[in-house]
């Protein structure tokens, strides 16, 4: 019961992530776009039904970044938000889905699923709040700023792949 | 891919397409991912400091019967949001209640039972590892191990009930059993017949005899009847091995399918015939290498030898590929040796050697051919095939029967105890007893 709940919340949230990219994409581009947003939500809700986790986790990353390509093509910036925080929130819901598969008793699901939402819930608040807050101040970079943040991006990618190397050994 | 990674390269990404195309809208975009791994960092769970015990219902099953498995997780650290445990069970058990998985939660000093039942074929088996993985409630964090928690059990061969076989070994032990000893004494069957001698019983005086004679009192000797030295060897060389492919997933997946484990049957339940009969009993098990329980009585004996079958498994090995050096001295001389082998041509001269050796030997030989026979398909060549392997063998069997071996051929699909019966009763006394000396 509680399974079909976190699915139904889970598709709705796939389908609002589709929805809003092919908006988004419909506001600057062709109405083709619109349709192929429209239809690889439809292939991912339709995947869910097998649960493969690795899709879930490849349309996430496709979502994210076609929402930022939109913003590029003049697509309203709030709607490529809107986008990321319904995939991400489709993407941390589908995974919770398939945890509750293996616990054993009724208890620690509720607890389970009670944490994972709040912290979710959280995530996706702050990140809007931010978000928002963001986008109201204007401000731009010259370019050698930007290379210099690029330049501390890498290296901070680059720690972080070698701790969580460490991590894992 | 692991999560966190994937949100950390997405996040990157993000972030670098931002500075790229100078687009602080694109920059917000890599908000969300920020703080899911913020959170995921402030929350990530400590190493797990946990005490994993384990304990078993019993050390040694049958076939198809389930053993009770429980591990019990204390957990000696931290809060735990969210703790995977799985139980890395062997693939050859099913698990048929309970669960080998589950996904916890777990305060500090809290403990968690997971319970299982499992069952499988034949075997030793060894419970050892258990895999944890803690994360927190992102589940991007995550810590793994694997921990030990050793069981160890074995699943040993179904034991099939024969009676008490018919053997004559040269040499006997002191302590009375069912085998004659070509001795006079104290026993059931008439033996000889001699002059009284002062503390013979008086109802053992043969009055007839004594009656032809007129001062001497003669007495019956009855045979004296002994426990003997015997010693199963059993082949599990893996080109005597035939193995038939099960063709239906619904079959019942404790049915023998190959002719080592009717084999391993047949060890069992002559080893537990033996050992009830009183006889010291050892084993052999002769193919990737050289595995001897030494010879023994009892009941203890008798669990040695299951839990040696347990673990018995065909091989290969070069220098065991013949019957050539077999350790015939690892059994009492003049003992009795059952040999358990579907037989190879190059086996009769050190079977041979053997009751050169004063062993007396008794060959039970489970028959590949009409085995395999069983599920290959009906054409002319293949009955022609098998027309010739069976003369083959015949042969063969003949050929050990001429030296004075007693053969038991066996078709699998026959109960043993009747194969035997019917066989050691058509195998004339005296071809048993060449090589005895007497």
């Amino acid at each position: 019961m509680i399974e079909n709940r976190i699915n139904r919340l889970t598709l709705a949230s796939i389908f609002l992530g589709s929805l809003t990219l092919s908006v988004e994409f419909g506001w600057g581009m062709k109405n083709l776009w619109m349709l192929l947003w429209l239809l690889i939500g439809a292939i991912w809700m339709f995947s869910r039904r097998y649960e493969i986790s690795w899709i879930d986790s490849v349309l996430m990353c496709v979502f994210s970044l076609a929402a930022a390509f939109g913003v590029l093509q003049g697509g309203p910036a709030i709607l490529a938000l809107l986008v990321v925080l319904s995939v991400l929130t489709a993407w941390q819901l589908a995974n919770l889905q398939q945890s509750i598969g293996f616990i054993a008793d009724e208890n620690t699901t509720q607890m389970i699923i009670k944490r994972r939402l709040i912290r979710l819930l959280g995530v996706i608040t702050i990140s809007f709040v931010l978000a928002v807050g963001a986008s109201l101040f204007n401000f731009t970079l010259n370019f050698w700023a930007a290379l210099l943040l690029a330049v501390l991006a890498l290296i901070g990618l680059a720690q972080l792949i070698t701790y969580l190397n460490r991590e894992s050994q | 891919m692991r999560r966190i990674l994937l949100v950390c390269l997405l996040a990157y990404s993000l972030f670098i397409l931002g500075l790229i195309t100078r687009s602080g809208e694109i920059l917000t975009l890599t908000i969300p991912f920020v703080i899911l791994l913020g959170f995921s960092f402030y929350h990530a769970p400590n190493k797990p400091k946990l005490k994993i015990t384990r304990s078993l219902s019993d050390e040694g099953i049958s076939p198809g019967k389930p053993i009770l498995v429980k591990l019990k997780i204390q957990n000696e650290g931290d809060f735990l949001e969210e703790l995977w445990v799985e139980d890395r069970i062997d693939p050859n058990l099913e698990v048929i209640e309970g669960r080998v998985r589950n996904l916890i939660t777990l305060l500090p000093e809290g403990s968690l039972e997971l319970i299982y039942t499992v069952r499988g074929r034949r075997g030793n088996y060894q419970l050892q590892k258990v895999h944890i993985s803690a994360s927190e409630s992102t589940a991007l964090f995550v810590r793994q191990d694997d921990l030990n928690a050793t069981g160890k059990f074995y699943i040993k061969p179904d034991v099939w009930h024969l009676r008490s076989i018919a053997i004559r070994p040269l040499r006997t032990h002191l302590y009375s059993g069912p085998i004659p000893a070509r001795r006079g004494g104290a026993g059931l069957n008439f033996y000889d017949v001699r002059e009284y001698a002062l503390g013979d019983p008086l109802r053992w005086i043969n009055w007839k005899v004594t009656a032809r004679h007129e001062e001497e009192l003669y007495t019956n000797q009855f045979e004296q009847e002994r426990v003997a030295d015997v010693g199963i060897i059993l082949d599990a060389r893996s080109q005597t091995e035939v193995v038939l492919p099960k063709h239906n997933p619904g079959e019942n997946e404790f049915e023998l399918n190959s002719i080592f484990e009717y084999s391993i049957h047949a060890a069992a339940a002559l080893a537990e015939t033996f050992l009830h009969d009183g006889h010291r009993v050892g084993l052999l098990t002769y193919g990737r290498g050289q595995h001897a329980t030494f010879p023994g009585y009892g009941k203890i004996q008798r669990e040695r030898i299951l839990r040696a079958l347990a673990q018995a498994r065909t091989g290969d090995n070069v220098a065991l590929e013949s019957l050539t050096y077999l350790p015939a001295r690892f059994f009492p001389p003049h003992s009795q040796i059952v040999l358990i082998s579907p037989l190879t041509t190059g086996d009769p001269p050190v079977l041979t050697r053997l009751l050169a050796h004063g062993y007396q030997l008794l060959v039970i030989s489970p028959d590949p051919i009409s085995f395999e026979a069983r599920q290959a398909p009906k054409t002319l060549e293949t009955e022609q095939a098998f027309r010739l392997a069976q003369v083959e063998r015949t042969l063969l069997l003949r050929r050990l029967q001429r030296y004075g071996i007693g053969v038991i051929n066996w078709q699998v699909n026959e109960p043993l105890e009747r194969v035997i019966g019917s066989t050691l009763h058509r195998i004339p006394g005296e071809i048993r007893m060449i090589g005895s000396g007497l």
